[in-house]
């Protein structure tokens, strides 16, 4: 900032007017020719065949006496002065040119330091939006934080599919994750997935493979923990109700419109619930077990607390993670498991609602597709409907869809490596020899991008991102100010305590989080 | 990093490459006349710089011109005259700008730099920022010169006395030390 100011200032210092001189020419005979220049002139200048030239203010001509008559300087050819300033008078018939010299300033740069400087504000405003407090905040926990996001052919343009193992914060938190490519639509079976760091983090990436398997007809395959199910017969809810109104539309499809709820003002350990209902009078009967697929991502509240934690950790991060290093998930595992997943209840015959299955993807960016199965004998079809109750943390969570699906035979998808990588269109034979090599890590920072191929079986089929490694969230210098040892210590060692104390915190933000968390994404 | 680069070699080519035409013995836009001390009215030619045929770049005082040659003082001493159909092009200085454009470029290439923290909205507001960078540099570099284009157009050159120390032609003394 400063270095811009400064510059604006340099800019302006040179800038405004110089001057120009407008100038006539004429010789003796032809002098007519510029009288009415002559007459706004205020010098003229004699030039005189042996290169002199004597430059005259408060001069006259006296065409009658041929004589040139005025107060000025005489130069010689190398342009030596040869008087001072002094009464000059001179032959008109000497002169070999005469030429008049009106001087007047010209406005140089000051219209373009004006645009200039209006773009620079509106760009500044552009960034304090990104980076300034917001909400009485002192630290701006939105920014960008997204893991590896993975972008694939969505039929129409390269759509965002998957973010990689997004609670992997620390080397010793290196994990696999696998996340459905829902929307993926490949166009043939050379398929391409492009790998990105879009935030302001280090990923330490050793692997992404794609999982393939085949479509059952007319339906989907989805992963339900580690094992996998073909199913058919997607179901919308009937009817679905959450924070007291008709959510029913909103989980109709996969289509963006997500039903969000806001975190609680005392407790962000606070928690809700959604009760849905689905018609089971078109159900075809064959099936042996009925599921929820579920396609949901977090919202910015875990963000926030990964965010904050590091603010409270300051400048003694370094020491922080290697604690976490050496004692792996259990150091931060205790916020974790208190903001906890979507748990599934279903209502059984008894009119009671008993555990199903949960499903829960960390990270806010990509949408998660995940089947909860429900056990046999727990689902009662007698009533011609199914109800299900979601219980989560109010305003961890942002679902897109919710349906009742008849689950089929297990599968095992087929896993692929990549082929090739390339980037910025260029072949990377060591980002592949990286990501083949268990023992090696492809390390990528903000704003580089991978294109990672890949070559399908044939058919039909589901695709799934497969990745593992670990990132690092780089410090920002306005976390720093918030260091609290004390605070890191309680989120750490009592989190229900501080999931209370920080709420009031994250509700003064939680209104523009998701502008901002966008804003400060790192393009390419 | 590349686009920004690009844009602004753009740019500083656009400013060098198209400085404006001649035209000195024009009425000024201004009816106001700037006081100028009588000691401080310029009395030697203007810088130009001219490009040959064969290639070669020369640059000096333009000490005269006529339809058919134009004399440099190239350096302190060395008095050069070039015939008209051997140059390319001749722009002249009518003042300095550079410190000015150079403050402009710099002010441009942060304010490009500093649209990183944009985010998302980079890719709406660099395009932006260059145009307006690019609106704000080139007149400031075009008005700072002048410039006459030969090629097969050698009146293109009729106004280039009026910039010259001798707009009446090269004086004996200078004429003796054309090589």
């Amino acid at each position: 900032m400063r270095i811009a100011g400064a510059v604006a200032c340099f800019a302006l210092a040179t800038s405004c007017s110089r001057t120009v001189y407008e100038a006539h020419f004429a010789s003796p005979a032809q002098l007519s020719k510029i009288t009415e220049a002559a007459s706004r002139s205020p010098f003229i200048k004699c030039h005189m065949a042996d290169g002199r030239v004597i430059v005259l203010e408060h001069w006259a001509i006296e065409e009658g006496t041929g004589i040139v008559d005025g107060f000025g300087i005489e130069y010689d050819a190398d342009r030596h002065a040869r008087s001072v300033a002094q009464h000059q008078q001179l032959a008109l018939a000497d002169v070999v040119l005469i030429e008049t010299n009106r001087p007047y300033d010209v406005d140089i740069g000051t219209g373009s330091i004006v645009a200039m400087a209006i773009g620079t504000g509106v760009s500044l405003a552009v960034t304090a939006i990104c980076l300034a407090p917001t909400g009485g905040n002192s630290v701006n926990k939105a920014c960008f934080g997204s893991c590896p996001t993975f972008f694939a052919d969505d039929g129409r343009a390269m759509a965002l599919q998957a973010e990689g193992f997004s609670s992997s914060i620390a080397r010793s938190l290196e994990a696999t994750d696998v996340d459905a490519m829902w929307t993926a639509r490949p166009k043939s079976r050379d398929f391409d997935v492009v790998m990105t760091n879009d935030a302001l983090e280090t990923h330490v990436v050793d692997s992404v493979r794609v999982l393939a398997a085949t479509r059952p007809a007319g339906g989907r395959v989805l992963r339900a923990g580690g094992k996998y199910y073909g199913v058919a017969n997607m179901r919308a809810p009937a009817y679905a109700v959450g924070g007291g109104r008709d959510v029913t539309e909103l989980f109709a499809a996969s289509d963006e419109r997500e039903y969000k709820s806001l975190a609680s003002a005392t407790n962000l350990a606070d928690r809700e619930t959604v009760d849905v209902r689905f018609d089971v009078s078109t159900a075809t009967g064959k099936a042996k077990r009925l599921g929820l697929l579920v396609v949901d991502r977090n919202s910015l509240l875990n963000t926030f607390l990964f965010y904050q934690a590091l603010a409270f950790m300051g400048s003694r991060v370094g020491d922080w993670m290697t604690a976490i290093e050496k004692s792996g998930r259990e150091t931060l595992g205790s916020v974790a498991t208190m903001l906890g997943n979507i748990e599934v209840l279903a209502k059984d015959a008894t009119g009671a609602f008993v555990h199903a299955g949960e499903v829960g993807e960390v990270g806010p960016i990509a949408r998660e597709a995940e089947l909860v199965v429900l056990p046999d004998g727990i689902v009662s079809l007698s009533a011609g409907h199914v109800d299900v109750r979601l219980s989560m943390v109010k305003g961890n969570w942002k679902i897109d869809q919710l349906a009742l699906v008849d689950v089929g035979d297990a599968l095992e998808p087929v896993a692929l490596e990549p082929l090739w990588v390339t980037r910025d269109g260029k072949v990377d034979e060591r980002a592949l020899g990286a990501l083949l090599d268990s023992k090696r890590h492809l390390v990528t920072q903000p704003g580089d991008a991978y294109t990672i191929h890949f070559r399908l079986p044939a058919g039909d089929q589901e695709l799934f991102l497969e990745s593992r490694g670990y990132y690092y969230e780089w410090m920002r210098e306005e976390w720093l100010k918030e260091e609290d040892q004390l605070a890191a210590l309680q989120l750490v060692m009592n989190p229900s305590a501080a999931l209370k104390k920080l709420a009031p915190r994250f509700k003064a933000i939680e209104p523009d989080m998701d502008r901002i968390f966008w804003q400060s994404r790192v393009t390419r | 990093m590349t686009t920004r680069a690009y844009l602004f070699a753009a740019i500083a080519l656009v400013a060098c490459g198209d400085p404006g035409q001649l035209g000195r013995s024009v009425v000024s836009p201004s009816d106001v006349t700037s006081k100028v001390a009588l000691d401080k009215v310029p009395v030697k030619g203007a810088e130009i710089v001219i490009e040959q045929r064969s290639g070669a770049r020369l640059s000096g005082e333009l000490l005269a011109a006529t339809d058919d040659s134009m004399t440099v003082l190239v350096g302190d001493s060395s008095v050069v005259r070039l015939r008209s159909s051997d140059v390319v092009r001749a722009i002249i200085t009518r003042y300095e700008n550079g410190a000015l454009i150079a403050g402009l470029v710099l002010w441009s290439a942060l304010g490009g730099l500093a649209g990183i923290s944009h985010g998302f909205w980079l890719v709406v507001s660099e395009p932006i920022w260059g145009g307006i960078s690019a609106g704000a540099i080139v007149p400031v570099a075009g008005d700072e010169k002048r410039f006459a284009y030969a090629g097969d157009r050698p009146t293109d050159f009729t106004y280039l006395h009026e910039y010259a120390r001798f707009p009446q032609g090269l004086p004996p003394q200078y004429a003796a030390r054309v090589h």
